[in-house]
């Protein structure tokens, strides 16, 4: 019995022995699912159908609206938000990004990650105008709530890595 | 009629019976007359009275007039305020029920009373939590609560939602699963066409965001504490 409860604890401990871990799975888990799929998301694909497919699959299809659930076809008919609202929205996710900052620098690789393959999706095909508008507006607010106050933590920690990882394609685009 | 008296009740209750030092300064004294120690010591035997005759009056809650539901929020607040005693093992369950209960409330203007009685009661009783079936009880009406945009009380909903968080014992819940279903709950309620409304809305959703990151470490604690006891169990099986 004894043999058994430590094989059982063992098993437990390894998963569970270090708190910080845990603190730390815990709130990847909320930054990955609330902040990237949720709010990030909504913000990137705000108005544009495209804009799911491109996350979703990494490429534009034709029939991108056609293959859609009706249930979101239908939310992105009705998405046509007031300015207000994405202004509201971006200014919001800026401060959560501050905060995260404050807290914990290595939070935000979650979101940056995200943020680099969304632009290499949108380098990569041609015509997501709107998505390649709503990346600038976020580049905006960034700037208008964190960077004209004096902040350079979004330059070290999400433009410039972004850059860094798009420069390739951009270049060769060009060229 | 039924409202008013049970509005003048709390306000009977908060006046004769509020400790001292929660009254603001200017009224303090050094030595207490003994007609309001007289007054307190009544206010208290005829409140606990009212509170049994009256089962605690729940059944009011189950008024169809907004009114008498709100003042009914209002003066079991002003119960647990002054009188947490009356509180007991025996009717702890039944008002847990029915004030964690409270977020099947669609009138949005019960919702300030409801909150004030959610938050105090979710403070000094926090173990009510454990005598319902959270689930059930609590988090199902709650996310309807939150899915419908609060039902229409948004400036006063949002900024109380961060002091729940603050209120929910750990225990009573399991950490990333109650807070990935707060999130998406509160993210589909959040459509509305009014500016004030939208501001509170992102406003709430920023703090909670933070919040719930800055206290990861209240739920892994007691999760670990958790696996510790169920170690101990195991070493003693």
């Amino acid at each position: 019995m004894f043999v058994f409860s430590v094989t059982k604890l063992s098993s437990v401990s390894i998963r569970y022995n270090d708190g910080e871990d845990s603190i730390s799975h815990f709130r990847v888990t909320l930054v990955d699912n609330i902040l990237v799929k949720l709010i990030w998301r909504d913000f990137l694909t705000t108005g544009s159908p495209k804009g799911y497919d491109i996350i979703n699959t990494g490429k534009e299809s034709d029939s991108s609206v056609k293959n859609l659930s009706h249930s979101k076809k239908v939310d992105v008919q009705n998405t046509k938000y007031p300015m207000p609202y994405l202004q509201e929205l971006g200014k919001c996710f800026v401060e959560i990004l501050l905060g995260i900052h404050v807290l914990d620098v290595k939070l935000l690789s979650v979101f940056t990650v995200e943020l680099e393959d969304n632009c290499m999706s949108v380098l990569q095909q041609a015509g997501n105008v709107e998505m390649v508008e709503q990346i600038i507006s976020f580049m905006l607010l960034l700037e208008k709530h964190a960077v004209m106050e004096g902040a350079t933590w979004p330059l070290v920690y999400i433009v410039g890595p972004m850059l860094a990882k798009s420069f390739p394609i951009i270049r060769s685009s060009v060229s | 009629m039924i409202s008013s008296t049970l509005l003048a009740l709390a306000s009977l209750l908060d006046v004769l019976i509020t400790p001292q030092q929660e009254q603001p300064a200017f009224e303090k004294i050094t030595t207490e007359p003994k007609h309001a120690s007289k007054a307190r010591v009544t206010a208290v035997s005829f409140g606990e009275k009212l509170l049994i005759d009256h089962k605690h009056f729940l059944d009011f809650l189950k008024s169809q007039r907004p009114t008498i539901r709100s003042a009914t929020y209002t003066v079991l607040k002003s119960f647990i305020k002054n009188m947490p005693h009356a509180i007991t093992e025996g009717n702890i369950k039944s008002l847990a029920g029915a004030i964690l209960g409270a977020f099947n409330e669609k009138d949005p203007t019960c919702h300030p009373s409801m909150w004030d009685v959610i938050l105090l009661f979710s403070r000094r009783f926090p173990g009510g939590w454990s005598s319902l079936n959270v689930q059930k009880n609590i988090l199902n009406p709650f996310w309807n609560f939150l899915r419908n945009g609060c039902f229409g009380s948004q400036q006063v909903s949002y900024p109380a939602l961060v002091l729940f968080l603050d209120n929910v014992p750990p225990k009573a819940v399991q950490g990333d699963k109650f807070f990935l279903e707060f999130f998406k709950s509160l993210w589909v309620g959040r459509k509305t066409s009014l500016s004030a409304d939208r501001l509170a809305f992102f406003q709430a959703f920023e703090e909670c965001f933070l919040w719930s990151l800055k206290n990861a470490s209240r739920y892994v604690f007691f999760l670990l504490m958790v696996l510790v006891c169920t170690w101990i169990h195991l070493l003693h099986a």
